[in-house]
């Protein structure tokens, strides 16, 4: 495996009016754990358990983020960062700007602080659903 | 959860330096299907895409999911254009 002992960390420091994190899919406790699992497995050294997100500064951003990054799923979740903060999650700005990493160093600690994190959950307009059954080409 | 089956578990969420969003080989259902330019169905939770790998590294696959649903790409699945 390549050596990446961390995740990239931007420099600059998430921006003030940078006060919603949003990621695709519902809260699932069990794709979260996964999710957290795969990015520990690869920045073991980081010493953290992650989930990717994006920020956003306010519904529109969220939109956008919905039409572009977010457009496979049917519902997004947003929480607002200071929320997630105060439940102990770090957001950690890696790799390019919108995308973070909401963190903490027990993996059980950040699937249940972030199932327990007050949060709406938005539907994406801009998903589309599957018609039907894959076929086999 | 989706009732798609995937190639390549990975969360569309996710990225790295690249852009772009990463699984590890052995999470795939056969890894011997991952090569530059295959097309594949990725992702996790109700998410699904038609992506193509982009490059494999070691242990980890970059992919470039295409917007939209997989029924849409599905007469890409199974061609290999590396």
């Amino acid at each position: 495996m390549p050596t990446e002992p961390t995740p990239r960390v931007r420099r600059a420091p998430i921006p003030d009016e940078a006060v919603l994190v949003v990621r695709g899919d519902e809260l699932d406790p069990a794709v979260l754990s996964a999710d957290a699992e795969r990015f520990h497995r690869r920045f073991r050294s980081w010493g953290r358990y992650g989930v990717s997100a994006f920020l956003a500064n306010d519904d529109a951003e969220v939109d956008a983020l919905c039409e572009t990054r977010l457009r496979q799923w049917a519902i997004a979740v947003v929480f607002e960062r200071s929320a997630l903060e105060a439940n102990g999650i770090d957001v950690v700005p890696t790799f390019r700007t919108p995308h973070v990493t909401l963190a903490h160093a027990e993996l059980e600690e950040l699937v249940e602080r972030l199932m327990s994190c007050e949060h709406r959950v938005v539907v994406n307009p801009y998903h589309e659903a599957d018609i039907g059954p894959l076929e086999t080409p | 959860m989706s009732d798609t089956p995937v190639d390549l578990v990975l969360d569309l969420n996710s990225e790295d330096d690249t852009g772009l969003p990463w699984g590890f080989v052995d999470e795939a259902s056969d890894p011997s299907r991952i090569r530059e330019g295959a097309w594949i169905v990725v992702g996790s939770g109700t998410a699904r895409a038609v992506a193509q790998v982009a490059d494999i590294d070691g242990e980890i696959v970059h992919v470039r999911p295409l917007p939209g649903p997989v029924s849409r790409h599905r007469h890409l699945l199974g061609h290999n254009v590396a």
